[in-house]
C-alpha cells in the first residue's frame, strides 16, 4: 500500500461521503472528500458554515462514520474513535463536578499509572499556563480558561494528532488572538500534528502550513493552499492580505 | 474577610429570625388565648404546657427512647431503598428496553401511597419490625429510582461524547460521566426519599408499634393526653428539619460544583 511507503503521511481520507437522513429527506453533507496530512504538520479546513468541514473532522476523529470511503490513520482504517487522536470541541465541554487537573486528566485514568499521571496532567497544565488553576473547578474559569483546560485535556491523552473543532470561536476577539498565539507556540513546542476547522479565514492563515477551502451541499474540498509565510505571521504584509482576498472569494 | 463573613453570618441570622417570626407571633397568640380561657386546656393545652412535657419527656428519656426506635427502622428501610432504587433507576435510565418491561408497573405502584400496604405488610411479615421496614423502603423507592432515571436520561450527550472520544469503556462511561452528572439528580431524589419516609414511618407506627415516635401519638389519644400528641408532632417536625438540613449540607460537600447550577439560576 503506498500509504505504509509514505512514511510521513498520517492521516488520509479517501473517497469519504457522508449523507444524513431525516424524517424530511437526506442531506448530502461530504461528497467525495480526498484529504492528506503529514506528520507535525498544521492544517486547516475552512467554510462557509453548514459546508460539512465538522463533519469531516468528526469522520476523523471517528466520532462519526462515512456513509462511503475510508478515513486511514498511520495506514489503518479508523473505525472510531483511537487514542491517537484527541478532539477539542467548540465549547469546553468540561465535567463541572471535576476540577481542572482531573478534567485534564480524564482520558487517562486507569491507561496510566497515578505517578505518570500527575506528571503528565502537570505538564499539559503547564503548557497551557493554567497550572496554577488545578484546584478549580469549571465554574470558577472563564471561557479562554475553559477552553485552554479542553486543550491541556486534549495534550494529556499524548495524541498524535488534535484534532480542533473550531476551539476559539465561542472566545472574545482579545482571548481568541492570544489563544492563536499559544497555539503555535505549544505546535512549535510538541511537534504535534494538528487538524483545525475554522471559518475564520485569518486564523487559518495566522496558524496553518496548509489550508484546506471546502465548499458546501455538498460538502467538498475546492482547493489546497501551502502557505509559505514564516512564523508568527504578520497580518499586514501584501502577501497575506492578497491571499487572505483570494481565500475569501472562492470560500462560497 | 471579616467583614464579609460578619455580613454572611449576618444574613444567615436574620434568615432564622425571618423564619421562626411567624411560628413565634402563632405561639403568642396562642398563649394568650389560653390564659383568656378561651381555650379548653382539656382539649388544646397551652404552649407553656406542652414545653413542659416536652421537657419532662425529654429528660426522663421517654422521647429519646421513641425517636432512637424510630430512627433505626429508618436508616434499615433507607437504606436497602437507596441500595435498591439507584442501581434499577440507572438500569432502566440506561436501558432503553428494560424501561418498556417496568415501566407500566412501576407507574402503576407509583400511585399507591405507602399507607395501603401497612395492613397487607403487617399480614405478611408480622407486626414486629419487618413491616415497619418494608413500609419505608417502599416509600423511599419511588422518589429516588425516579429521580435516578430522570438523571441518567437527562445527561449531556455532548458530555458523553467526550467520554467517547476519550475511549470509556462502558463501565467507565456510567462510574465518570453519568453516575455524576445524574448525581445531583439522584441526591433529590433522596432528599424527597428520605422525607417521605420519615412520613411513611410515622403513620406506620401509628397503626401498629408500641414503640416509635408514631406510636406516642396514638398513646395520647387512647390517654387523652393532647400535649403528649402536640410534643411528638413537634418532634416529627423538628427531626425532618435536621435530616433535611443535613443532606442539604451534605450535599454541598459532595458537589461543591452545584454552586455553578445555582449562579446560573440567579443570573
Amino acid at each position: 500500500m503506498t500509504i505504509a511507503e509514505n512514511k510521513k503521511l498520517l492521516v488520509e481520507v479517501s473517497n469519504v461521503n457522508k449523507t444524513f437522513y431525516s424524517n424530511w429527506g437526506s442531506v448530502n453533507a461530504l461528497y467525495e472528500v480526498n484529504l492528506t496530512c503529514n506528520k507535525g504538520e498544521f492544517v486547516s479546513i475552512v467554510g462557509a458554515s453548514g459546508c460539512g468541514k465538522t463533519t469531516l473532522l468528526r469522520i476523523i476523529a471517528g466520532l462519526e462514520n462515512p456513509s462511503g470511503g475510508e478515513v486511514y490513520f498511520e495506514g489503518n482504517k479508523v473505525q472510531g474513535p483511537g487514542s491517537d487522536r484527541a478532539v477539542v470541541f467548540q465549547e469546553p465541554r468540561l465535567f463541572p463536578w471535576l476540577t481542572v487537573e482531573k478534567n485534564t486528566s480524564f482520558g487517562l485514568q486507569g491507561v496510566k499509572s497515578k505517578s505518570e499521571i500527575k506528571k503528565i496532567t502537570e505538564e499539559s497544565l503547564a503548557l497551557v499556563g493554567l497550572i496554577n488553576f488545578k484546584k478549580a473547578y469549571p465554574y470558577e474559569l472563564s471561557g479562554g480558561m475553559a477552553q485552554r483546560v479542553a486543550i491541556a485535556r486534549a495534550l494529556a491523552f499524548e495524541p498524535k494528532a488534535l484534532l480542533l473543532d473550531e476551539p476559539f470561536s465561542a472566545l472574545d476577539a482579545q482571548t481568541r488572538s492570544r489563544m492563536q498565539l499559544e497555539l503555535i507556540d505549544l505546535w512549535q513546542k510538541t511537534a504535534k500534528t494538528i487538524i483545525l476547522v475554522t471559518h475564520d479565514i485569518e486564523e487559518a492563515l495566522i496558524l496553518s502550513e496548509k489550508i484546506m477551502i471546502m465548499s458546501p451541499s455538498p460538502g467538498s474540498i475546492k482547493e489546497v493552499l501551502e502557505i509559505p509565510f514564516p512564523y508568527p505571521r504578520n497580518q499586514d504584509t501584501q502577501d497575506f492580505i492578497e491571499l487572505r482576498k483570494y481565500i475569501k472569494k472562492n470560500i462560497s | 474577610m471579616v467583614i464579609i463573613k460578619l455580613f454572611s453570618n449576618n444574613k444567615t441570622i436574620n434568615t432564622i429570625l425571618r423564619g421562626a417570626a411567624f411560628p413565634f407571633l402563632i405561639i403568642v397568640l396562642w398563649e394568650i388565648a389560653f390564659r383568656l380561657g378561651m381555650l379548653n386546656a382539656l382539649i388544646v393545652p397551652s404552649p407553656m404546657a406542652i414545653g413542659h412535657t416536652f421537657m419532662k419527656m425529654l429528660f426522663n428519656g421517654l422521647l429519646g427512647k421513641h425517636l432512637l426506635a424510630s430512627t433505626i427502622r429508618l436508616t434499615y428501610g433507607f437504606f436497602i431503598s437507596v441500595l435498591s432504587a439507584v442501581p434499577l433507576g440507572l438500569l432502566v435510565g440506561k436501558a432503553k428496553g428494560f424501561r418498556h418491561w417496568v415501566n407500566p408497573t412501576l407507574s402503576f405502584l407509583q400511585q399507591i401511597p405507602p399507607i395501603a400496604w401497612i395492613p397487607i405488610f403487617i399480614l405478611w411479615l408480622g407486626i414486629d419490625e419487618a413491616s415497619k421496614v418494608a413500609v419505608i423502603i417502599y416509600a423511599a423507592f419511588f422518589p429516588i429510582f425516579l429521580n435516578t432515571v430522570q438523571g441518567v436520561t437527562s445527561v449531556d450527550p455532548k458530555l458523553v461524547e467526550v467520554g467517547r472520544a476519550y475511549m470509556l469503556s462502558p463501565i467507565q462511561m456510567i462510574r465518570k460521566v453519568y453516575v455524576p452528572s445524574a448525581g445531583m439528580s439522584i441526591f433529590v431524589g433522596i432528599r424527597l426519599g428520605l422525607s417521605n419516609c420519615w412520613r411513611a414511618l410515622v403513620m406506620a407506627e401509628m397503626i401498629a408499634a408500641s414503640t416509635g415516635i408514631g406510636s406516642l401519638i396514638t398513646e395520647g389519644r387512647q390517654l387523652s393526653q393532647p400535649d403528649k400528641i402536640f410534643v411528638s408532632i413537634l418532634t416529627i417536625g423538628m427531626a425532618g428539619l435536621i435530616i433535611d438540613t443535613l443532606l442539604k449540607k451534605m450535599e454541598n460537600r459532595l458537589m461543591p460544583w452545584k454552586k455553578m447550577y445555582r449562579s446560573g439560576e440567579r443570573g
